[in-house]
């Protein structure tokens, strides 16, 4: 086996190699998202494996075929838990992707543009924020709804489907440090990100004094920045490897009990960073807790008070198919005195959010998002809880636009609440 | 060739009709990657009325059709032939009728087999054959192959729970074929059709039974150090009188790959075979039905048996039975998924012989089966780019199905024919025995418009110059 | 077998003189036997599958017509043939072949008795899933109909219990399908098809079949003096119970002297594990008062199931569903039928007598089309089998049972008429 030569039609070796896991049983593809929409067995898990595998071989060339089904897929990862033979699809995925720009196939205004913002701004704070304070200010003057018009599909469909930017006040940054409340139980390091702060400062907030309520320290190092997950989907690699190392840097110099990290997105990156730059990434990769899972781990410490929700719990991808955390969120909700959590069908599959994914393919994440939402409906709960930031966007989004009343909430507001709720009926 | 997209895309929409040579590639084979072969195109119709536009457009261009669901099947049944146009029922996925009181449902052939009973489940039923590959095959793939899955030894294949069909026919005539109420017991077409791999149509409606979910259930695991003993628990419950729902043993090797995977269920990895036993029915008598069979299976050299404690564990153990094959993919790129029967009492002997058989070839074989009808499936781990051991693979495979035919069996019991098993079909049958088949092809598909290359052997047969074969002087195939 | 596939005669002979080629294959004049009222005057019982093969392929090219019989006394539905020369009797392929005890599978001849092939089983701790009505029925006889009996319910469909089929092609080729395990996909599933299918496609010489466990407990209900609702549901909750074996009600109608004193009858019978068996029975003898324990449910269902009025008599087997029993019942009784009705298979028998036939069979009819079921006619007057079909079968199908006649029997003379839509 070792002897035998293949060209691997441009195709990484370790790809090539990770494709001939798959022994083509098909057990993915229900659990796939693109697949269920257009039925297709090149829009599966299968078929785009196989098609991998054809490339590599030099059965098929290389081609805008390959570069197209590697954008279509949502890069969720379902594939993976339905998956006997354990075929690291997410990482074919990203070689396949990398690949794909590095040859520019395909390579159009939209990809020029995603490379551009995913490199020189969304890894730079700064720049991020004045470039959202803009877009508040757009979206302020509704200019937003005026230069959609001239602007091509992919575009304009990303300003409408932008969210509403909120005011400086709730942009603040975290501090560097803040004390345990009550009984010390540890020490932790957050992760800030990139995006979070900027969109969601209030949910980060809240983790950070959910954290505190439950004893423990929390570190926000202020080296630490963006994951890379949305430059490694997006097919730059050395983008991703390149703030990998800088956080493996910043969360290394700490001596923490856990890193804790409340965007199942960027968990799953940091999570899987030694697969970017090896043993650099060993310590942080290891460290690395879903809020959810870490409270889970810890044992939520009471009392909690009461919050009366009818409450449904979608699964982030990032955190049901790439880091195998389903139950610990679920647990801990329902821990919650008057948290009446219901069942929605396919809670575990994706929303379509996937990243930038709902900006360059808006047509499937709309076809996707209709398949979440029709379930969501059917179950009708008041509230339903995520716990990423471009699902919380998405399925809000969706909602809002069926003219639904359903509220989104990242899972530690409800569970902050309930903290606080039980601090306030003690008093 | 473009007068033919052009025909098909004006019936089922440019976007589902595939033509571009990546779309093709992936069609190029089923679950059986062994020969694969590219198709002209792929039509993914919406419902029966363009299935029946594509098959007259295809009839009349003289394209081979070739119906699939989901692609799983093990015997190259959904394996494009040369020239042919592949018929994918992904996007008729629609139930399109419950009827709870008669226990019936109707559903379009892409409707995937487990969704179909979740569908049903809040009404006490489910549909009872269960393949392993439940949550992505389909009831439309299910009928063309007659499958089976574990729980067949008390609820029979799909044959048993299928009561009317539509079918088109290759001049595009949709034809009705049984009756969702009720059955008459005389002169029935349903039975033919299931199972005959797509050869006589393609069905574009399936009228199934529903079964009651039963009241209680019971899955007890017995521990054995060989396979052998196992078998002979099998044996000795049966014999008991016991109708378990099923009887599954999986062996050593496949022990291993499961627990390395998602399926992971907490099996012994030191056991040599595991005998997964369930009963179900009534729970006052599950008890007693538990005690007999872990008394057979103590009986027989088991070390240990336990009884699932909850619907959990449950679902892990058929989880890890069900996701083996896949596992299998831990140990090689390639795995070739053999499906034979013999008599149940035979089954040491030819589990024996099986595995000299592999360690001759020096090829690396599993075994997990459903050991209750004696329905094996030998797994042959390898790698397809190494010729010489596909050839090895080949021949272990052959002499696998002489063994098994040799001891009264037959060589497939759930996976069908296909393009994989059509050179054998010799070993158990006679040319005499295949003409009647070929009878009822005719009769349904004169023109040979469906999958016209499948089940029967490629290697001519003597009616050519058979007097007796009178008025049937084509050759059998294309 | 090898040898008995080459049993074939070369060439075409000119076509020989048909009183000569009967008495050469033996068959000598004998007073007529009638054969749903076609008069046959010859007959053989081979005793072999080879002696079969020879019969009808040195009959191949001529124009003598052969009707195939085992017993002759199923009660079934049946269209009277075309033509008849030559009566060919299975009662000589009799005989347990094969059988494996410990499998559970048994290997028999068309012509054995349904009785030989039960105590066979039964001394083995094993019984046969068939219990057609018909005590000296031959199994050929009861696969060509697919005929069963109460217990359909526990055993199912006859199809359901056939693992493999030796059959004699109408031009003498010996062909088999399927085998002796219990799950076998290898080729098209022919077993199926023939059975059931009248003998038009091919005779029946031999089957494999799938054997039961027998139960470790039985028990037997009857329930009467109620009115037909009442008992109907009655019956058809008992039917529902996980170890019911048979289920059935008889309605005032076909008891006799059509005494509506005594109300309609049913009984029940339940079969399987002891506690099981048990708990269902108590549960179905406390749902309704009088309910009294009996030796036996299926024996009596069974001769009901053959029960005929008499003279004129029409009675009509109308599959309607599960779902669908009461309706179908209700409406039966309005229009004036007597009825036997198995609610756990969706099975009602329909009993009238009428010097025409018009107007119950239109009844039956719409009832079928509004129900979506399947009807056929299982007991009529000789003079109503030429304007009746037995088998009412869909266009649709007739257009491929006819299709598939044409390539078994090309030369159409193999129990000519006698198939679903008369072929």
């Amino acid at each position: 086996m070792g002897e035998r030569k293949h060209s691997s039609g441009g195709l990484p070796d370790s790809l090539y190699q990770g494709t001939l896991d798959c022994v083509h049983c098909g057990l993915c593809l229900s659990a796939c998202p693109t697949y269920r929409v257009t039925g297709q067995e090149i829009a599966s898990p299968r078929g785009r494996i196989y098609l991998m595998r054809g490339v590599a071989e030099g059965r098929i060339e290389l081609g805008s075929g390959l570069a197209q089904e590697s954008r279509l897929c949502l890069g969720c990862r379902a594939c993976e838990t339905a998956c006997p033979a354990g075929v690291g699809y997410g990482a074919l995925l990203e070689a396949t992707r990398s690949v794909v720009a590095r040859e520019r196939i395909d390579w159009g205004i939209f990809q020029r543009i995603e490379r551009m913002v995913l490199r020189q701004w969304v890894p730079r704070p700064r720049r991020l924020h004045w470039a959202l304070s803009l877009l508040r200010a757009f979206q302020g003057l509704k200019l937003d709804r005026l230069a959609a018009r001239w602007l091509p599909r992919n575009l304009s469909g990303a300003l409408e489907l932008a969210p509403r930017v909120p005011p400086a006040s709730s942009r603040r940054r975290l501090p560097a440090q803040t004390p345990a409340r009550g009984e010390r139980r540890g020490c932790v390091a957050f992760l800030e990100g990139c995006v979070m702060p900027e969109l969601f400062g209030d949910v980060n907030r809240a983790s950070v004094e959910l954290l505190s309520r439950q004893g423990f320290e929390v570190l926000v190092p202020e080296a630490q920045g963006c994951c890379g997950a949305l430059q490694a989907h997006a097919g730059d690699l050395e983008t991703a490897h390149a703030l990998a190392s800088k956080n493996a840097a910043a969360f290394d110099a700490l001596d923490v009990d856990a890193i804790v990290v409340n965007s199942a997105g960027c968990g799953a990156a940091l999570r899987e960073c030694e697969g970017w730059i090896g043993a650099a990434g060993e310590r942080t990769a290891s460290r690395v807790r879903d809020i959810s899972e870490f409270l889970d781990e810890v044992g939520l410490r009471g009392p909690l008070g009461r919050v009366s929700l009818r409450l449904a719990y979608d699964d982030p991808c990032h955190l049901i198919h790439a880091q195998g955390v389903a139950e610990a969120p679920r647990r801990l909700l329902k821990a919650i005195p008057g948290i009446d959590l219901v069942e929605h069908a396919e809670a575990s599959a994706c929303c379509g959010a996937a990243g930038t994914y709902n900006l360059a393919q808006p047509e499937m994440a709309r076809a996707v998002l209709d398949r979440k939402l029709d379930h969501l409906l059917a179950a009708a709960p008041e509230c339903v809880a995520t716990g990423n930031p471009g699902c919380l966007m998405q399925i809000a989004s969706g909602l809002a636009r069926r003219g639904s009343a359903i509220r989104v909430l990242h899972p530690v507001e409800i569970l902050l609440e309930a903290c606080r709720g039980a601090s306030e009926t003690q008093r | 060739m473009s007068v033919l997209i052009d025909r098909l895309s004006r019936i089922v929409g440019a976007r589902h009709c595939l033509a571009s040579a990546e779309e093709l590639f992936v069609y190029e084979c089923d679950g059986l990657t062994l020969d694969p072969v590219r198709p002209v195109a792929v039509v993914l119709p919406a419902d029966a009325a363009e299935v029946s536009g594509v098959v007259r457009v295809c009839s009349e261009l003289g394209h081979p059709v070739v119906p699939r669901g989901a692609g799983t099947g093990l015997s190259g049944g959904a394996q494009p032939i040369e020239g042919s146009v592949v018929v994918e029922c992904s996007r008729m996925d629609r139930i399109l009728e419950i009827r709870p009181e008669d226990r019936v449902a109707v559903v379009q052939p892409g409707v995937i087999n487990a969704e179909l009973s979740t569908a049903v489940a809040e009404l006490g039923l489910f549909y009872a054959p269960d393949p392993s590959s439940e949550q992505v095959c389909t009831i439309g793939g299910n009928v063309a192959e007659n499958s089976g899955g574990p729980h067949t030894l008390k609820y029979g294949t799909t044959t048993n729970h299928v009561l009317a069909l539509e079918l088109v026919q290759s001049d595009g005539e949709r034809l009705r074929l049984g009756s969702r109420a009720g059955r008459s017991r005389e002169f029935d077409l349903v039975g033919v059709v299931v199972g005959s791999e797509g050869t006589l149509g393609i069905v574009t409606e399936i009228s199934v039974r529903l079964s009651p979910i039963p009241e209680g259930v019971e899955t007890l695991l017995a521990i054995f150090d060989d396979t052998v003993s196992a078998c002979r628990a099998v044996g000795s419950i049966i014999r008991s009188g016991l109708i378990p729902a099923a009887l599954e043993i999986i062996d050593q090797r496949t022990i291993n790959a499961v627990e390395d995977s998602v399926y992971r269920a907490g099996l012994p990895r030191d056991a040599g075979a595991v005998l997964i036993a369930e009963v179900d029915g009534a729970p006052c008598s599950l008890p007693g039905e538990v005690e007999r069979i872990g008394e057979c299976a103590r009986e027989a050299g088991a070390r240990e048996c336990r009884v699932a404690r909850d619907e959990a564990e449950r679902a892990r153990f058929w989880r890890a039975r069900k996701g083996a094959f896949g596992a299998m993919g831990r140990l090689a790129p390639d795995l070739y998924v053999h499906d034979a029967v013999v008599p149940r009492a035979r089954l040491p002997e030819v589990l024996e012989k099986i595995c000299e058989i592999g360690d001759r070839y020096q090829l690396t074989l599993s075994n997990v089966f459903h050991a209750g009808d004696g329905n094996l499936h030998p797994n042959i781990s390898f790698d397809r780019r190494n010729a010489e051991e596909v050839e090895r693979v080949i021949a272990a495979g052959r002499e696998i199905l002489e063994t098994c035919v040799a001891a009264g069996g037959v060589i497939t019991g759930e996976h069908g024919i296909g393009v994989e098993k059509r050179d054998y079909m010799k070993l158990v049958f006679e040319d005499e025995d295949l003409l009647p088949m070929l009878y009822v092809r005719d009769a349904f598909d004169p023109e040979r418009v469906f999958n016209p290359t499948k089940i029967f052997p490629t290697t001519r047969f003597c009616f050519e110059s058979n007097p007796r074969a009178r008025g049937y002087d084509r050759v059998p195939f294309k | 077998m090898s040898d008995d596939r080459k049993t074939q005669p070369a060439g075409t002979p000119e076509r020989p003189d048909r009183a000569q080629l009967l008495r050469q294959l033996g068959a000598e004049e004998h007073a007529p036997v009638s054969i749903d009222g076609a008069l046959v005057h010859r007959s053989l019982r081979p005793g072999d599958a080879a002696a079969v093969a020879a019969i009808l392929s040195q009959l191949r090219g001529s124009d003598i017509a052969v009707v195939v019989r085992g017993a002759g006394s199923s009660p079934g539905p049946s269209n009277p043939p075309k033509r008849a020369d030559l009566l060919l009797e299975t009662t000589k392929l009799s005989g347990v072949d094969d059988f494996d005890p410990e499998e559970g599978v048994i290997h028999v001849g068309a012509g054995t008795r349904l009785s030989t092939i039960r105590e066979a089983a039964r001394a083995a701790g094993w019984e046969l899933p068939l219990d057609p009505p018909g005590t000296s029925a031959t199994l050929g006889g009861v696969l060509a109909r697919a005929a069963v009996g109460p217990r359909e319910l526990g055993f199912g469909p006859a199809r359901d219990c056939v693992l493999g089929l030796d059959v004699v092609l109408a031009d003498g080729t010996v062909t088999r399908c399927g085998g002796r395990v219990v799950k076998n996909v290898t080729g098209f599933d022919l077993a199926r098809l023939y059975t059931g299918s009248c003998g038009i496609l091919g005779v029946i010489v031999g089957a494999w079949l799938r054997l039961r466990p027998r139960p470790a407990a039985v028990k037997a209900l009857r329930a009467s003096g109620f009115d037909r609702p009442r008992l109907l549901a009655w019956t058809a909750e008992a039917a529902l119970r996980g170890t019911a074996r048979a289920a059935g009600l008889v309605t005032s109608g076909l008891l006799p002297g059509g005494s509506t004193e005594e109300g309609c009858l049913a009984w029940v019978e339940f079969a399987g594990e002891v506690l099981a068996v048990e708990e269902d029975a108590n549960a179905t003898f406390r749902a309704l008062p009088g309910v009294e324990e009996v030796e036996e449910a299926a024996g009596p269902l069974r001769e009901w199931q053959a029960a005929s009025l008499g003279d004129r008599a029409l009675r009509a087997r109308l599959h309607a569903g599960t779902g669908s029993i009461e309706t179908a019942s209700a409406a039966l009784e309005e229009a004036g039928f007597a009825q036997l009705v198995y609610p756990g298979t969706g099975t009602l028998y329909a009993h009238t007598r009428a010097s025409a036939l018009h107007g119950p069979i239109k009844i039956l009819r719409s009832l079928r089309e509004r129900l979506g079921g399947d009807l056929c006619f299982e007991e009529m007057p000789d003079d109503a089998k030429a304007d009746y079909d037995a088998f009412e079968v869909s266009p649709d199908e007739r257009q491929l049972w006819s299709a598939l006649k044409q390539r078994f029997d090309s030369e159409g003379r193999l129990n000519p008429g006698r198939g679903a839509g008369r072929l």
